[in-house]
């Protein structure tokens, strides 16, 4: 007997530390859900820089022949609702203060890829103000188009660095 | 225990991707674009023909030769220079013989400034640059030069000329500062 009860106490600590021990099965369950939102993403970079930025470098406006450039557009979105593409121009100016005339810069929309309609079709003047400029296929989807842009005929311009800036902006249906 | 730190874990690495997505991606997103282009700063000054003929009629001191009037084209635009913007000179003066000139007929083809006449009279040239037009400005910046101006030259004796043929250089300056 004297011999017994250590045995015995021994087991018993052995069971209480590891409970496997007793050939049990754990499961735990975990609820997930999942959410994706709607996501519509507009994107644009120019063709030659691949930077947001639409820059036509040294132009004596007349005597060069019509330098252009083109921004790259594309649109990214999970949802199934058309939408529109909208330009919205801020006035041009130089470091100095001079502005050129209205009508030196000009743009047009490419139709899209995918099937989206450029509303823009033929060069007009770039104005400062909102403009729409592509609309998506019916049920939206992403797609891809250019813009062009072109300097025009213009009188003589100062000296200078001139600049610019364009929001491109998209709003679903 | 052990599990419930599991749990947790797990409902926050959810929680982090949902967020990024919602900075990334959103309804009505809109981009900018820069617009830029730089034009330089020149000078194109032309003109109709280099050579000019005065013929003198007579040879005594005081007699004119014929005038001749000769068109200049200008196209500049960083004009910031007021005074003497059109200079000219000659490359030797001969004591018995003035050359002159007198700017005329400034015709504006749409710059901000324009050429006026420095002085009514012609004036006789020098081995040194003598002013012949200024700039005015007349819209925006003022710094943009564009058209077309006459030149008129005439020689006049100081002394009783030999007969002969003379061969000068004329050098008409424009500055734009």
């Amino acid at each position: 007997m004297k011999k017994k009860i250590p045995v015995l106490l021994t087991l018993g600590l052995l069971m209480c530390a590891s409970p496997s021990l007793w050939g049990e099965v754990d499961t735990k369950f975990i609820h997930v859900s999942f959410e994706v939102r709607p996501v519509f993403l507009v994107k644009s970079s120019s063709s030659s820089s691949g930077t947001a930025a639409v820059d036509f470098g040294w132009v004596v406006p007349s005597d060069d022949s019509s330098p252009g450039e083109i921004l790259e557009v594309t649109i990214a979105t999970n949802t199934a609702r058309s939408y529109r593409i909208y330009q919205t121009a801020a006035s041009i100016q130089s470091d100095e203060g001079s502005t050129p005339p209205e009508g030196l810069v000009k743009f047009k929309a490419m139709p899209g890829l995918a099937g989206g309609r450029s509303e823009v079709s033929s060069y007009e003047d770039l104005r400062p103000g909102k403009r729409l400029i592509f609309s998506s296929r019916p049920g939206g989807g992403a797609d891809q188009f250019q813009i062009h842009y072109q300097l025009g005929e213009s009188g003589i311009l100062d000296a200078g660095d001139y600049y610019g800036r364009v929001a491109i902006d998209g709003e679903l249906s | 225990m052990v599990s419930m730190r599991a749990h947790f874990s797990f409902k926050a690495g959810l929680g982090f991707a949902l967020a990024a997505q919602f900075f990334f991606g959103s309804i009505g997103a809109a981009h900018n674009v820069s617009l830029r282009f730089q034009v330089p700063s020149f000078i194109q000054f032309e003109s109709a023909s280099s050579n000019l003929t005065l013929p003198f009629a007579d040879f005594s001191p005081g007699a004119e030769s014929e005038t001749a009037a000769m068109e200049y084209r200008i196209k500049a635009n960083n004009v910031t220079r007021q005074r003497g913007v059109l200079m000219v000179q000659i490359d030797s003066k001969d004591s018995d013989l003035d050359l002159q000139a007198r700017f005329a007929n400034f015709s504006n083809a749409g710059g901000t400034a324009i050429l006026v006449r420095n002085r009514q009279a012609f004036v006789t040239l020098t081995e040194r640059d003598v002013f012949l037009a200024d700039k005015t400005p007349v819209s925006g910046s003022g710094r943009t030069i564009q058209g077309s101006f006459e030149i008129a030259y005439k020689a006049r004796a100081v002394k009783e000329l030999p007969a002969g043929t003379r061969i000068k250089t004329i050098k008409l300056t424009f500055a734009d500062v």
